[in-house]
């Protein structure tokens, strides 16, 4: 914040005392799961057959377009088929439904890997063929980002959990933290940064005071953040912790950043050669009786956490369902969606109506924005089709964070509004691509 | 269990418009309460009675307006809930004098809600401040629709004007003493506009607002500097000083424009960088008018005026306020650099006023103010006044609408005077025999020829 410059950023009520102290619920072992065959919007293709015998750990699947992402069975037992069904992104999707036989059959994926010793290309070549991507929300392929480090002067891990409701990251590394450390440490090796860090808000008392034991006398500092939203967005933290800013890609501004919970995967896969095949998800919300954490195998659907965790609350008619937080979060129409690799929590909240009351161009949309845009200057191009004000007013920066509808006092559906501007102008702009190659 | 759809977010901040809205009709309330006390004690509970009539009038007015235009438009007239219509009225009446007449309320009123706000497509759509443009159409258009029976002192505004604007350091705290001194001013024990003279009130009032964050305290804030900047630097370049910085913030309209208009968001630019420019360009106007047009305060007009360019403003500042901010920063400077060059321009025209005109005008202001009138017997009143070097009494005979004769004046006249024109020596007081209203003073004592002129009438209008 300054003179010229509004928060940026705002302290929500997290509300994530409801599943914080709880143990995490491991029991749920489903009898069928339902492996998503996409990474983020990408199809995946299938490697085994209908009939095939699969173990906890055999590939059963790839990306392999412009990148390379390996699928992993995260149960033991046979594959009885293809099914496509709604996604928690919205989108209908081919899921490899594979029958549990509950035996938890373990086949080692990867052999064994001394990450110290292995060269660079060998340590980028592991991570590319454990499936490693990121698992804070996009699933983004991990390797990717480690193919030409060069100039990198911070390497942080991003332990900011900073959506509302969600632990799953915090219990995540409470559980794992060794595997934490082998993670960190070999993602750090592959950055060649000058310094590395783990960044995580200062309110995670027990949480630091444990990584600061683990990471005594490594290269890696705990670095602590403010408690605010979005504090836990790549461009926030990259400033928080650098004080620099970037245009496209953090790399710009010499960083290089990976969740926690996907350096834990990559210590699991470094020290039991095993790929991710199991969730931390946090359940939460006012709509359900227990809230809490459930280490679940990936495809496991919604409506048997549920059940297995309590249920839905009494009384409660309508609800949202949240594929996330609530903030980002999707909202999906019903509860028979899969943990996908990337999701990290479940919010269900009753559906209250809100009445909303007409814009006064308070301006908080506009003070309060990460990306330092005016919500409200969007909206009103975009109800009046400006589309020559859209690209001054500089849409595509928007991540859709939701800060602006959260701070909006007349309860508008501000970030909807950028939404649209988004999509008018990369329409827009397709169009005019398409009208131009047709010329040449 | 139903899942519904909605897009996220689907998480919400506690503040809610209709809570600002509250908070600012709480404050209004406070103010027009405020000015009901003050004027009660201050002029007699008529006074107080007619600030809430006015308010009653102007609230009733605009609501009444806004129900039937709902209705006109075929929608639920009951969204006047959601129009916050009593705001505009509040704020209009807080904003003229206590003289104005309520048939010039209803008109102003009516003109407000209406061609400030309805015609533009009601709450959050209007171009204009509506209750500035109420105020200014009661100005301009029913400048001469004033209550007859009511009548206030001067204000530092009307006063400052006559002075020419520029007074030095010596010669500001002379022309403060008619008001109280700053103290005075601070406590607001002046009449002005009906809301617009407790500067302690309403700086409690911003500082509230500001806390509960009803307000974005970068205008009011900006505002304020900027008129105190502006008007020190020209201040001690005229050799006036920091008092005459401090005068122009805490008089007028400056405080209460700073608090409740400036600080509309609907007509004022959205991002903060123009709000910044906004509220600079603002007070630079406000000054402007005060200094060299011919109102005796500026900021109603220069909000008006800013209100125009607020769109263009807002044009001016987008972008990103992370990638943009070194150009944002640079139209800043600039337009504040030029704010204050037109100042200062404007202002090297300015004639300090000389003691000897601001000395008279405090006698003048101060022989309105201690002024009392009592019948002692029939068609005699023995009036009472501070003069200029202490009490003045008179006795003073009225018979058909005319003096009849003055007698036993008593008290003291200025140190300087001469046997010339002296009201003491004998047979002075003749001139007044058979006068029917104020009598040109005698040469070299005006203050005492004033303040017998302001007993002749006293005494007059009582025997009426």
């Amino acid at each position: 914040m300054s003179f010229l410059r509004g928060p940026m950023r705002k302290h929500l009520n997290g509300h994530k005392d409801l599943t914080m102290d709880k143990p995490v619920l491991k029991s749920i072992d489903p009898d069928f799961v339902w492996v998503p065959l996409c990474n983020g919007a990408a199809p995946c293709s299938s490697t085994v057959e209908i009939g095939d015998e699969v173990k906890v750990g055999t590939r059963i699947g790839e990306r392999n377009d412009h990148f390379y992402l390996p699928i992993f069975s995260p149960v033991s037992g046979k594959v009885v088929g293809i099914e496509k069904f709604l996604g928690s992104g919205m989108t209908q999707i081919e899921h490899l439904k594979i029958e549990n036989d509950h035996k938890h059959e373990k086949v080692r994926a990867f052999a064994e890997f001394d990450y110290e010793a292995a060269s660079n290309e060998e340590l980028l070549e592991f991570v590319k063929n454990a499936g490693m991507a990121g698992l804070g929300g996009a699933g983004f392929p991990t390797y990717v980002k480690y193919l030409k480090p060069e100039n990198v002067k911070n390497f942080i891990i991003n332990a900011v959990e900073c959506e509302p409701y969600l632990t799953a990251d915090y219990k995540n590394i409470e559980e794992n933290m060794d595997l934490l450390k082998v993670g960190v440490l070999a993602l750090f090796k592959l950055s060649k940064a000058e310094k590395g860090c783990v960044a995580i808000k200062e309110d995670k008392e027990a949480q630091i005071a444990a990584l600061e034991a683990a990471f005594a006398g490594t290269p890696i500092e705990i670095v602590k953040v403010p408690n605010v939203y979005p504090m836990g967005w790549e461009r926030v933290l990259v400033y928080e912790v650098t004080g620099r800013r970037y245009d496209r890609l953090p790399m710009e501004a010499g960083c290089i950043l990976n969740n926690a919970s996907t350096a834990i995967a990559l210590g699991n896969a470094i020290v039991n050669g095993m790929p991710i095949t199991h969730k931390y998800v946090t359940v939460s919300g006012d709509a359900i009786n227990n809230p809490q954490n459930v280490l679940v195998p990936v495809g496991t659907k919604v409506c048997e956490i549920i059940d297995a965790i309590g249920g839905y609350k009494a009384g409660v008619e309508e609800a949202l369902m949240i594929a996330g937080g609530p903030m980002m979060g999707r909202t999906v129409p019903n509860d028979q969606f899969v943990i996908q690799l990337p999701t990290n929590g479940l919010t269900v909240l009753e559906d209250k109506p809100i009445e909303q009351v007409a814009c006064f161009r308070c301006g908080r949309c506009t003070e309060n924005c990460p990306a330092g845009l005016e919500p409200v200057s969007i909206a009103t191009a975009v109800n009046s089709f400006d589309y020559e004000a859209l690209p001054r007013l500089r849409v595509l920066d928007c991540i859709e964070c939701g800060l602006c509808t959260w701070t909006c006092p007349s309860k508008i559906l501000v970030t909807e509004n950028v939404r649209k501007g988004k999509r008018l102008l990369q329409t827009r702009m397709k169009q005019q691509q398409a009208a131009q190659g047709g010329k040449k | 269990m139903k899942f519904n759809f909605r897009p996220s977010p689907n998480y919400r901040n506690d503040q809610s418009t209709p809570a600002i809205m509250r908070d600012l009709t709480a404050c209004l309330l406070a103010v027009l309460a405020w000015s009901i006390v003050w004027y009660s004690i201050s002029y007699g509970v008529s006074y107080g009675i007619r600030i809430a009539l006015m308010a009653l009038t102007s609230v009733v007015t605009v609501e009444v307006t806004e129900a039937l235009w709902f209705k006109a438009l075929g929608k639920d007239w009951k969204e006047i809930k959601h129009s916050y219509g009593w705001i505009t009225a509040l704020i209009m009446v807080m904003i003229v004098r206590v003289d104005v007449s309520i048939y010039a309320i209803i008109m102003g009123s009516v003109v407000a809600i209406v061609f400030g706000k309805l015609v533009f497509g009601g709450f959050g759509q209007n171009f204009f401040n509506p209750a500035a443009l109420g105020a200014a159409t009661i100005m301009t258009s029913f400048a001469a629709s004033v209550a007859e029976d009511v009548v206030t002192g001067p204000t530092p505004m009307t006063n400052a004007s006559s002075l020419g604007w520029m007074l030095h350091s010596a010669e500001m705290n002379r022309f403060l003493s008619q008001f109280g001194g700053f103290k005075g001013i601070i406590l607001g024990n002046y009449p002005s506009v009906i809301g617009g003279s407790c500067a302690l009130l309403l700086i409690v009032i911003l500082i509230f607002m500001i806390w509960k964050k009803d307000i974005d305290w970068r205008l009011s804030i900006t505002y304020l500097v900027s008129v105190f900047v502006i008007a020190t630097g020209v201040g001690l370049v005229k050799g006036a000083g920091f008092e005459f910085g401090l005068f122009n913030v805490l008089t007028g309209g400056v405080l209460f424009g700073a608090v409740f208009m400036l600080t509309d968001p609907v007509t004022t630019p959205v991002t903060i960088p123009a709000r910044v420019a906004f509220a600079t360009g603002a007070a630079a106007l406000t000054l402007l008018i005060r200094w060299k047009a011919n109102l005796p305060d500026g900021v109603l007009f220069s909000i008006l005026l800013m209100n125009m360019l607020s769109p263009a403003i807002d044009h001016l500042f987008h972008g990103n306020q992370i990638k943009d901010a070194d150009r944002f920063k640079k139209q800043i400077i600039g337009i504040a650099v030029v704010s204050f060059a037109i100042c200062l321009a404007a202002a090297m025209t300015l004639t300090p006023a000389d003691d000897k005109a601001v000395e008279e005008q405090v006698k003048v202001t101060e022989a309105f103010y201690a002024e009392t009138c009592e019948a002692t017997a029939e068609n005699t009143y023995g009036c009472k006044l501070d003069g200029f070097a202490g009490e003045l009494t008179a006795t003073i005979e009225v018979k058909d609408g005319a003096v009849v004769a003055i007698t036993a004046l008593e008290g003291a006249d200025n140190d300087n005077h001469t046997p010339d024109n002296d009201y003491f020596a004998a047979g002075a007081l003749d001139i007044y025999k058979g006068a029917t209203g104020p009598v040109d003073v005698i040469t070299g004592a005006t203050a005492t020829g004033n303040a017998i002129n302001e007993m002749v009438e006293s005494a007059l209008k009582a025997a009426k």
